[in-house]
């Protein structure tokens, strides 16, 4: 990855990659962070001569999972810290914006992912299964509920529910 | 496509797109952090570089301080004083070529032998005599793993002439590391044991004992065995969270060998476990079993003697 293919990448693909890994943090600074990172190392992987088949998606899971990783390091934090106990958001979101962002804190962090990864950066149930090193029958398992959450909790129509269960079966 | 999973999405990029960064400014500050993290890597390769070497030069001061014994101590009248009862042998040794790698004929083997090493001692318990370790070699050089132990003994009435009693082969992890190294008499019988060092890591020496005994078929080289029937292998040496050593003690009011081993989980302060020495003779072996330990805890100054400090005798620290 040479510096005219690395800033095309952070001009077309790194917001929206920032915008994912927010969106299942919370956390716009720790999302910028992760991916960040994660970028760097695709660069210095690529310098030492290793192949990325897919730049998005390589750099979407090592952010996800540096993300993770931090979570981790924060839970011991957050018994002494109430007020960090689960995804914060950056901004004062309003309307849809907040039912969404909290619709998504709500859902376990694997569910938070896999929706995130399918309807946000519109990946495959099977690049994500191979993303996150699992099967792909967990990983529609994990959408369904994750859909079926959302639903409930954006208050979606019986109708668009009906379809959803209909299409899953 | 349900309408769900289209609301979901349109949601989910509602929700997102406020959070979508400047990427105008961020290539500078990947530039910054891939630097960062170039500069973490190179510290963190010369810190483990120092680790390293410090952990070595460490080592290495441990086991100079454990095998030393002759010449640090000269005159000091310690474990590396050599018997005053020892004469001068009325034969000569035999002579081991420099190069350890030279394949040599000796009377007394029926084989070529190469890696000779040599101490004096009065093995025999009648006054001095050779003991030596050598590594047989083939016809095609010094190339065999099998190294032996061997004893002068005196053939004739006037004790000038000799020949070899062996033993072995030796437990040795390899042949060019493996040397007798030490004259230690660790019962206080007046009969010197051979110590032969069987292996050599970066921080540590183990070597194990072999006893000359006289029987009907004449001189033998039986060695002290294990509980296993294996031979006994004693451990000198510290690493940061470990150290071992054995020494020579007269509490019980005769002497005997004693053995330790030390743990630290912060590498001052250790945990130490002292097992007495009991040896029990058997059909061509003397059995070694460890007695019930003694603990305590001391700092790194106040560790147990060791280096077969207090068994007499002299200690070298390579090959002849």
């Amino acid at each position: 990855m040479d510096e005219v293919e690395l800033r095309s990448f952070l001009r077309e693909r790194y917001p929206r990659l920032v915008g994912a890994v927010a969106l299942v943090t919370g956390d716009l600074a720790s999302a910028e962070d992760a991916v960040q990172e994660a970028v760097v190392r695709a660069w210095e992987r690529s310098e030492r001569g290793a192949q990325i088949a897919s730049l998005d998606r390589w750099v979407a899971a090592v952010a996800f999972n540096l993300s993770r990783t931090r979570l981790r390091r924060l839970r011991v934090e957050r018994l002494a810290r109430p007020r960090l106990a689960g995804p914060t958001v950056q901004e004062a979101p309003t309307g849809d914006r907040v039912d969404v962002a909290l619709a998504l804190a709500a859902l376990p962090r694997r569910q938070r992912e896999v929706a995130v990864l399918y309807y946000f950066l519109d990946l495959g149930t099977a690049e994500i299964a191979d993303d996150m090193h699992t099967t792909e029958g967990t990983v529609k398992s994990q959408l369904f509920k994750a859909r079926a959450h959302l639903a409930d909790a954006l208050a979606l129509t019986d109708d668009d529910q009906e379809n959803t269960h209909a299409e899953h079966r | 496509m349900t309408r769900i999973d289209d609301r979901l999405e349109q949601d989910l990029e509602r929700a997102a797109r406020p959070a979508a960064p400047d990427p105008g400014a961020t290539l500078g500050e990947v530039t910054r952090r891939r630097a960062r993290r170039q500069v973490m890597r190179k510290a963190q390769t010369v810190a483990l570089v120092a680790v390293v070497l410090v952990g070595t030069v460490a080592g290495f001061a441990v086991l100079q301080r454990n095998f030393t014994g002759a010449h640090q101590s000269e005159g000091t009248g310690n474990a590396s004083t050599p018997s005053p009862s020892m004469a001068a042998p009325a034969f000569a040794p035999i002579a081991i070529p420099s190069d350890p790698t030279k394949v040599f004929s000796v009377d007394g083997l029926s084989f070529p032998v190469c890696r000779g090493s040599t101490i004096e001692g009065n093995f025999l318990g009648s006054g001095p005599t050779y003991a030596y370790v050598f590594t047989k070699a083939s016809d095609a050089g010094c190339d065999t793993d099998t190294t032996v132990v061997a004893v002068q003994v005196p053939s004739d009435a006037a004790g000038t002439k000799t020949t070899l009693a062996v033993g072995g082969p030796l437990d040795c992890q390899d042949p060019q590391t493996c040397f007798v190294s030490a004259n230690p008499d660790i019962d206080g019988d007046g009969q010197d044991e051979i110590a032969i060092v069987t292996a050599q890591g970066a921080s540590t020496t183990s070597f194990e004992l072999y006893e000359a005994q006289h029987g009907s078929q004449g001189w033998a080289l039986v060695p002290f065995i294990d509980d296993q029937g294996m031979p006994k292998a004693f451990v000198e040496g510290a690493t940061a969270t470990e150290a071992h050593g054995a020494y020579c003690d007269e509490a019980t009011g005769s002497r005997r060998l004693v053995r330790w081993d030390a743990t630290s989980t912060d590498g001052t302060s250790y945990d130490v476990k002292e097992f007495a020495q009991k040896v029990t003779q058997q059909e061509g072996a003397l059995s070694m079993t460890d007695l019930a330990p003694t603990t305590r805890t001391v700092t790194v100054g106040d560790l147990p003697p060791s280096g077969l400090e207090g068994c007499g005798g002299s200690i070298q620290n390579g090959t002849a």
